[in-house]
């Protein structure tokens, strides 16, 4: 049952995006998230939009895995679509009563779905192409220089890693568990909400033992190990800004200068498009 | 809350429970992401009111379960601020029925991030609500009575209890 999940949603295939250091794409992912609300007409969508398709197209990953991320939130996009429909003031195409639909509604409804499907495009292309592992790893470094949380960067990171070492051995062990109390007799598909309560207990309370047990085990190896922290620990893989990365860099910053610029572009509404023709 | 020093024994515990929570939100992913949320994971949340050591692992595997979330790092960022509130505010009450309310209470933060990234203000309702609902069901009708239950288990109580 637990068993066949997949971790995450990371597509590997050898790209240039999946390349960049993974601090680069959660930096860049940041900026990609502030210019997309930097955006105030159809100009900058189109150039966003351009920029997105290619940058999907370059990292080799079909249009339908990356496009599987808006599925859960098509009801959110849907919901957005008709109240903005439905509340933008403007010329009304049909109206009744206080419900009305206007060429400025669509428009709008429009432009702001847009704005939501790039978004969640846009962000989904870092953990798509970025392993957690590196994830991770970008994660530690990024948050090294931070006040508080800083001082705490290995001990986080240490955490992450264990625990995405501890998730396929988790799944087992459950699997494990729920059979050996299914050929015990357990029950956990009727009852109530209380009674499936109660049937978690017999899976919770083995699996925690366990899993602590386990947890006291890689503790003991750890120290055996001499683990003391992050204090003078050396890496195998050092992460370090590389040519490509530089240039995501200049090319976002492109963007930047682009978009920002988009806003001050006297551009014709879509509805004064129509109108004209 | 936060342990004078991360011994070898307390990060592979935070691991494991950081572990857990990211297991069992990847189990369902239908249920735990998206506009209808009914995170299993969340039962872990009510530990918290157990042992205020686990504020730490369970907002750390909130913000790695985030990842894969639609919204992505605004998820992780917006998610891990709600569940760190919450559980922060549980460890200073005396009643698990009122600490397991929290998760409930803070669920605006969510609805907050999805207001402003749809830019549609009913949007705020509509997930306010269903996130509220999915936290009352699971952190307070299921979560009270099971740990109410696994508390009779001394071995168990035992070791969540260590700090």
């Amino acid at each position: 049952m637990f068993t066949d999940i997949t971790i995450g949603q990371y597509y590997p295939t050898d790209s240039i995006i999946h390349r960049l250091d993974p601090r680069t794409k959660i930096i860049l992912t940041f900026v990609y998230i502030f210019l997309l609300f930097t955006i105030n007409n159809i100009l900058g969508y189109a150039i966003a939009f351009i920029f997105l398709m290619t940058l999907i197209a370059l990292t080799k990953i079909p249009f339908w895995y990356v496009m599987k991320g808006v599925k859960p939130l098509l009801a959110i996009i849907l919901f957005t679509v008709i109240i903005n429909v439905m509340m933008t003031p403007g010329t009304p195409i049909w109206q009744w009563g206080i419900l009305k639909i206007s060429y400025e509604g669509m428009e709008y409804a429009f432009l702001m779905s847009t704005r939501l499907i790039m978004l969640v495009i846009g962000t989904s292309l870092m953990t798509l192409t970025t392993s957690p592992i590196d994830l991770t790893e970008g994660i530690e470094y990024s948050i090294k220089w931070m006040p508080f949380v800083g001082k705490y960067a290995h001990e986080l990171s240490m955490m992450m890693s264990i625990a995405l070492r501890f998730i396929p051995t988790l799944m087992e062990e459950t699997d494990r568990i729920m059979k050996a109390q299914k050929a015990r007799g357990a029950d956990f598909e009727s009852g109530n909400l209380i009674q499936r309560a109660k049937a978690l207990i017999p899976i919770l309370v083995p699996l925690f033992i366990s899993g602590f047990r386990r947890a006291d085990e890689l503790a003991t190896a750890m120290e055996a190990r001499c683990y003391r922290g992050g204090e003078g620990r050396t890496r195998m893989h050092v992460l370090a800004y590389k040519r490509n990365d530089r240039v995501a860099f200049v090319i976002f910053s492109l963007l930047a200068v682009l978009l920002i610029g988009s806003r001050f572009t006297k551009i014709p509404t879509i509805v004064e498009l129509l109108k004209g023709l | 809350m936060f342990p004078k020093k991360f011994t070898p024994k307390i990060l592979a515990r935070y691991g494991l429970i950081t572990g857990l929570y990211v297991a069992l939100t990847w189990a369902l992913p239908e249920f735990s992401y998206g506009v209808v949320q009914f995170r299993v994971s969340e039962i872990l949340n009510l530990l918290a009111f157990y042992n205020p050591i686990y504020v730490i692992p369970i907002t750390l595997g909130c913000g790695i379960a985030n990842l894969f979330s639609p919204f992505g790092i605004i998820d992780v960022i917006v998610g891990s601020a709600h569940t760190f509130v919450s559980l922060y505010c549980m460890t200073k009450i005396k009643k698990d029925i009122l600490a397991a309310l929290f998760p409930a209470l803070f669920s605006f933060m969510i609805g907050l991030e999805v207001m402003f990234l749809s830019d549609a203000s009913l949007n705020f309702f509509l997930i306010t609500g269903q996130v509220m609902l999915s936290e009352l069901v699971i952190v307070g009708l299921i979560s009270v009575p099971f740990y109410r239950i696994l508390s009779r288990n001394h071995e168990v109580m035992r070791i969540l209890s260590e700090k």
